[in-house]
């Protein structure tokens, strides 16, 4: 049983600004948990004060209703594994991973029964006698989880474990972590800047930014229902599309590419004539014949094309073509440098168009997202 | 590209190292053939013996003095290094990790110490030493030693302590360690290499140390080898007794030496590779 309760923590370091502000949420036995953020978002410095690395300014955290704020590092029974993997460089994989258990005066033989049973769940069997500047970075990874492991701990709390592995092995070790958290069933909290690794691992997620919380749910709620424009951005990829937008008459969203009556499921009291942000994701445009009934089309001029095999995405700059559509605004994503709006949308990867393509695209009306231009609060709608 | 100018520069840098061990060593071997000649060819002005005779070394360890000198060089320099190495860890650690007021002056103010002049500080210690009754012991050595060999340990073990990957500690701690376990099991291994060097630093500062030795001290009490060697009578006064100091050089040159051998191969670099990805 490990339930951990982080109530109103905050984190001021010495000399510089909140790391950390009122951050609030349980983390349930048993399950896997996930804090994603962008660098520098505070939650290395959260993780910290979790396991008692770094004192709490403000706040409390509770292990299964035990405050732990005072508690020694020592004394928490929770494994972690650093950013950096901070394995001992002196020591082979095996007094790597029998470590914690000789700190813990376990007798020789269970020991070694212990270690060899995490080197055979890691696989680690012939690397044992080992230095770790004789391993790769993958096997290193597989070590500092076998020095997590082989406690048993309470909790479980990985920081950014695979930053460092190449793209093919960070899947691969992916799909090993959710495994192996799934079968030994410790409660995990597991830290990433990547959002991929976020929505495919995590039960639950919460996205930070600034040291504070912006969004707690499973990945499907963060996805579908994102409370704001950080959230809607920060989640997906490639990212959603974002078009500023004016309400005009008869709840008629003023878009780039045309005006969309807007779905009668959102606060429409509320968004009577405003400026709104439109997000709407790579995924809801089609192709007009493969919309759903009713859906806008627009005629877009295509200036990039990324083909990735199963998905073709295209970066596209609508047209104006429509009567009534306004001249093309700013470009909300200021990366590109681009003028006008660009759109990028998925699109059948047998789609046999190229650079400086005319096409017809339409978009899911019923899947578009509304933020306020000015606090890019969420407009939700009424289900 | 960097093997051919490994070839290129390889035999200028052969000849300049033969060059450098040569000059180095001569001296030495001159004293080692001295030290084996019998005392009739001393003046023979040939570089090797003709006959080998260790009557010297006998002549010098039959002489109560010098059993006593080496004995005073040992422990001085012995506990001189432990006492020094002891201190020093605990503030590199401090100077590196801490966060404390007066950091920097504390690493500066070593550093001032290390360059002040020996010789100014001579004098007023022998009138100190004899007020303090610490003139002629241990002590009255280990003080001045430990005050000169400081500032070189702590420079020492901090640079090596700025290379070690800090998460190691927290990791430590995280995996049951006390701060003091963290520590030893830990962090002081990886420093090791910066230990046992600093330590044949300071011995040999200790161990050498003629201008100390030869003002505070004036019996067996204390005495070291430079000077006991220094104070060698000849069997008449008008005779240099050249074999017995040659013998005698060899001697206190041994400790020296077995020590660097000992420890040379723990004075490794790299030795926190693989610690942390990147
Ligand atoms: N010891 C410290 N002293 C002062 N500020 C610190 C300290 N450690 C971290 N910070 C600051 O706290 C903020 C959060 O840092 P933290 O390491 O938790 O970020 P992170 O989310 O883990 O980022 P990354 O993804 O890059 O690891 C940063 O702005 C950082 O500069
Ligand atoms: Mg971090």
């Amino acid at each position: 049983m490990a339930e951990i309760v982080i109530d109103h923590v905050s984190k001021r370091f010495a000399g510089g600004g909140w790391a950390v502000r009122k951050v609030t949420f349980t983390v349930k036995d048993g399950e896997f948990f996930i804090l994603v953020g962008p660098s520098g978002c505070g939650k290395s410095t959260l993780l910290h004060m979790i396991v008692g690395l770094e004192d709490i300014t403000e706040g409390e955290i509770r292990l299964d209703g035990q405050r732990i704020n005072e508690l020694d590092p020592k004394d928490r029974n929770m494994a972690m594994v650093f950013q950096s993997y901070a394995l001992y460089p002196h020591m082979t994989v095996r007094e790597n991973i029998a470590f914690p258990l000789r700190l813990a005066k376990l007798p020789r033989s269970e020991i070694k029964r212990r270690v060899d049973e995490a080197a055979g769940i890691l696989q680690l069997g012939a690397l044992l006698d080992r230095k770790p500047s004789d391993l790769s970075g993958g096997q290193r990874q597989r070590v500092a989880m076998g020095r997590a492991i082989v406690r048993r701990p309470q909790v479980f709390l990985l920081d950014e474990p695979l930053s460092n592995l190449d793209a093919r092995l960070r899947v691969q070790m992916r799909t090993e972590i959710a495994a192996l958290q799934r079968r030994l069933g410790i409660t995990t909290i597991y830290v990433t800047h990547d959002q991929t690794e976020a929505m495919v691992l995590g039960d639950r997620v919460a996205l930070l930014r600034s040291g504070e919380v912006q969004q707690i749910g499973t990945p499907k709620q963060l996805y579908e229902t994102p409370r704001n424009e950080f959230v809607a951005g920060f989640i997906g990829s490639p990212a959603m599309n974002f078009l500023h937008a004016e309400i005009g008459d008869d709840n008629l969203l003023l878009l780039p590419m045309g005006p969309c009556p807007l779905p009668a499921s959102f606060p429409l009291d509320r968004l009577d004539h405003r400026n709104v942000v439109v997000g709407i994701r790579p995924e809801h445009f089609h192709l007009p014949g493969a919309a759903p009934p009713a859906s806008p089309v627009f005629s877009a001029e295509i200036i990039l094309a990324e083909w990735l095999g199963a998905d073709l995405y295209l970066h596209v700059q609508p047209v104006p073509s429509h009567p009534g559509a306004r001249e093309a605004p700013l470009l909300i994503e200021p990366e590109t440098g681009k003028p006008g709006v660009v759109l990028i949308v998925r699109v059948p990867p047998d789609l046999r168009l190229g650079r400086g393509d005319r096409m017809e695209l339409a978009y899911d009306a019923a899947k578009i997202h509304l933020f306020d231009a000015d606090t890019g609060e969420s407009f939700l709608r009424n289900h | 590209m960097r093997m051919r100018l490994k070839g290129t520069d390889g035999l200028p840098g052969a000849l300049g190292s033969l060059l450098a061990v040569a000059y180095a060593l001569l001296p030495v071997i001159w004293i080692v053939s001295l030290s084996l000649k019998p005392s009739r060819e001393l003046g023979n002005g040939r570089f090797l013996p003709e006959t080998f005779s260790l009557e010297h070394y006998r002549a010098v360890f039959t002489d109560p003095q010098f059993p006593a000198a080496i004995l005073n060089s040992l422990g001085i320099a012995s506990i001189t290094t432990a006492l020094s190495i002891l201190i020093a860890v605990f503030a590199a650690y401090a100077i590196v990790r801490l966060d404390f007021r007066g950091k920097q002056w504390i690493f500066y103010g070593t550093l001032a110490v290390a360059m002040f002049p020996q010789v100014s500080v001579v004098g007023p210690l022998f009138e100190l030493w004899r007020t303090l009754r610490l003139f002629d012991t241990w002590p009255g050595l280990i003080l001045p030693y430990l005050s000169f060999t400081l500032p070189l340990a702590v420079w020492t073990l901090t640079a090596f302590f700025r290379e070690v990957p800090w998460e190691l500690e927290k990791a430590a701690r995280v995996d049951g360690a006390t701060p003091s376990q963290a520590f030893r099991l830990v962090i002081l291994p990886l420093v090791a290499p910066g230990i046992f060097a600093s330590a044949i630093l300071v011995f040999i500062f200790a161990w050498n140390d003629f201008l100390f030795a030869a003002s505070l001290t004036s019996t067996d009490r204390a005495r070291t080898v430079p000077v006991a060697i220094a104070f060698f009578t000849g069997s008449s006064q008008f005779e240099l007794p050249v074999g017995s100091i040659a013998a005698a050089s060899v001697v206190v040159t041994i400790p020296v030496i077995a020590l660097v051998l000992m420890f040379q191969r723990r004075i490794i670099a790299g030795l926190t590779a693989g610690a942390v990805k990147g």
